[in-house]
């Protein structure tokens, strides 16, 4: 006889207890230890410097992506009213939270400048050339880190905002809390809108700063909701396998958050074509530096597998019904998105490191990268074959792909990782695990997929 | 007679009620309520519906369509005089090749959003019989509360299990406010 499912809360499963203990000081000591282990391995003069500070910024978007997505979503939720996922939006506030975390773990970088950017964040190299001389009333060093100080205020103002806002409704239940969240979500979106975009310009796309995309933003802001919802999925069954929250988060949310990834892998996919299509077609060298670059050598293998891992795969995988509603299906599935996402950056951000070599390996340094990248390759029709000329290029290429890099970058991103966790968990230490007294919260506990 | 409408004032009723005719084996009923009530379909121990593979193949249908399609209008023309009409227009656009996958996307995503969706709405209707512009329950006038607040049950007299005496015993025995008989 199948009844309708009633929720009640069990006041013991919320709060966090000595599992937060537990795992936050082991996060934080994995953390601080790989973290100071890639630093060593990492900090030398030369190639490793330069490999190290990608993968640092590589580890450090990973999370920050996360907490952006998380930040969105505590928004959306208000701006739309939503109901079903009141008992998910505390880990969403948790995760926003971060930010300040990710606001000290920003510093580290600032000493890596000159080998993130090295084509526009000093003087002499920004005006030996046409094009970064005209970009450079935005890209120079003073409006970049009055624009990132800027950034992590509205970030972390408005997390501080949300999170505390809900935890003062815990105590309260005053319901006018959720209207004046509702209105303040409205802006809050636009200014997260606004700076999430002129992060992605600022801190990945300059990487290259010879080349544009009016898509970046967006294409970034995919990765962050489809990051935030796996590890939403993530945590949350972490959580409920140590007996905490209960059914409070049901099979029924999972559905949901099932749908979400979904819908975010193809997202992902149409704006990742969108913008490889407009490139491809026009075909216009300053346009086409971003793929060029990425179809050398191996990594055209590795831009075809991205394709396959972050849509071709997850795509038919997460359609059915079945696979959303069964805890350990969607577990692997989180998994998988989580890992599809951190491949995407680690392309994004990673092959920047060698790209911005190609002028001086043929012999023009103060050259343009869409200019230098013909004279690379074998010949300006077959661009994608690196010629007896330039042979020695191809090791420098590699250098991310080597056993030591690769460390470098899985230990960076195990660092910022074990510090993200620790986060986490500080942040749902002081806190019940599902917003107790939300006036929707009923709706949530009710929820149902027809 | 063309069935009994029971007339039941909650959902938690209804789904009780729901519950026994399910379990008496009745394959023609239906339940009618003014907004959708959880765990509804289990109690009528209803089966998923198979739209989602018609959509699934008519789909790939689509797709298929889209990639013959842009390939062969694409095709260089033939050698053979006799096979000319059937070679295609290729055009050369900005130095791609005839055939380059990135450039059919779009197509291929449109008609196969296209093919499903309209599959989804024209399936659906096929499935659930509309439209029809009249149904026996209209002619109880109790029935029209359906859309505000009132839940309604409808045995078919059309069912294998149906008995007019007993069937009424099964359907007082689960409380009604009312049982009326459906005419045709």
């Amino acid at each position: 006889m199948a009844h309708r499912h009633e929720v009640t809360l069990q006041p013991s499963k919320l709060t966090l207890g000595p599992v937060g203990t537990r795992t936050g000081i082991a996060g934080l000591l994995v953390g601080v230890i790989a973290l100071g282990a890639a630093a060593l391995l990492g900090l030398k003069e030369g190639p490793a410097r330069v490999h190290f500070f990608h993968s640092y910024l590589f580890a450090f978007s990973v999370f920050l992506v996360i907490s952006f997505g998380s930040l969105a979503y505590v928004m959306i939720h208000y701006l739309a009213r939503v109901g079903w996922s009141v008992s998910i939006r505390r880990l969403a506030e948790a995760l926003s939270l971060n930010m300040f975390l990710l606001a000290i773990l920003v510093l580290p970088l600032l000493a890596g400048m000159h080998d993130l950017f090295p084509r526009w964040f000093d003087e002499h190299s920004r005006h030996v050339d046409d094009a970064l001389r005209d970009k450079s009333g935005y890209l120079n060093p003073t409006f970049f880190f009055i624009r990132l100080v800027a950034y992590f205020a509205i970030w972390g103002g408005l997390a501080a905002f949300f999170a505390g806002k809900s935890k003062q409704q815990d105590r309260t239940g005053d319901p006018k809390i959720s209207t004046l969240m509702e209105r303040v979500a409205m802006p809050g979106m636009w200014l997260f809108a606004f700076s999430l975009t002129g992060f992605a310009f600022d801190w990945i796309m300059s990487l290259n700063p010879y080349w544009f995309s009016t898509m970046f933003g967006v294409y970034i802001f995919a990765g962050c909701m489809l990051s935030m919802f796996a590890t939403i999925v993530l945590l949350s069954l972490f959580l409920k396998s140590r007996g905490l929250i209960g059914d409070a988060i049901n099979h029924e949310h999972y559905h949901d958050l099932g749908k979400w990834l979904f819908a975010f892998t193809f997202f992902w996919g149409y704006i990742a074509f969108g913008q490889y299509m407009l490139i491809w077609y026009a075909n216009i060298p300053e346009e086409t530096q971003f793929f060029v670059p990425r179809q050398f050598g191996v990594y055209a293998s590795l831009s075809l597998l991205l394709l396959i891992v972050h849509l071709v795969i997850p795509f038919p995988g997460l359609i059915s019904r079945h696979v959303k509603r069964r805890n350990g299906v969607i577990a692997f599935w989180a998994v998988w998105s989580l890992c599809a996402c951190i491949f995407d950056l680690w392309w994004m951000i990673i092959p920047n490191e060698w790209i911005n070599q190609i002028p001086a390996a043929v012999g023009h340094p103060t050259m343009p990268i869409s200019d230098a990248l013909p004279l690379l390759a074998n010949s300006p029709t077959d661009m994608y074959n690196i010629g007896a000329r330039h042979a020695e290029f191809i090791p420098v290429m590699n250098y991310p792909l080597q056993p030591m890099s690769l460390l470098v970058t899985a230990l960076c991103l195990l660092g910022i990782g074990g510090l993200y966790l620790f986060s986490t968990m500080l942040a749902l230490k002081g806190r019940s695990l599902v917003p107790l007294r939300d006036p929707r919260l009923p709706e949530a506990l009710a929820f149902e997929n027809m | 007679m063309w069935g009994y409408l029971a007339e039941y004032e909650t959902p938690g009723e209804i789904l009780h009620a729901a519950e026994q005719v399910r379990d008496a084996g009745f394959t023609k009923w239906d339940c009618f309520t003014p907004f959708p009530v959880h765990g509804l379909d289990n109690a009528m121990g209803i089966r998923k519906t198979i739209l989602p593979w018609i959509v699934l193949c008519m789909g790939l249908t689509g797709l298929t369509i889209a990639i013959t399609l842009q390939w062969y209008v694409n095709s260089p023309y033939t050698q053979s005089a006799s096979l000319y009409v059937l070679s295609g227009y290729p055009l050369t656009i900005s130095g791609k090749p005839y055939w380059s996958l990135p450039a059919n996307v779009p197509v291929m995503f449109e008609l196969t959003v296209l093919f499903s969706a309209l599959t989804t709405f024209y399936g659906l209707w096929t499935l659930i019989r509309l439209p029809r512009f009249h149904h026996p329950v209209f002619s109880v006038a109790r029935f029209r509360r359906v859309t505000d607040d009132r839940f309604f049950l409808l045995v078919e007299a059309a069912d294998e299990k149906f008995e007019a005496g007993v069937s009424r015993t099964l359907l007082e025995r689960t409380h009604p406010s009312a049982i009326d008989e459906v005419k045709d």
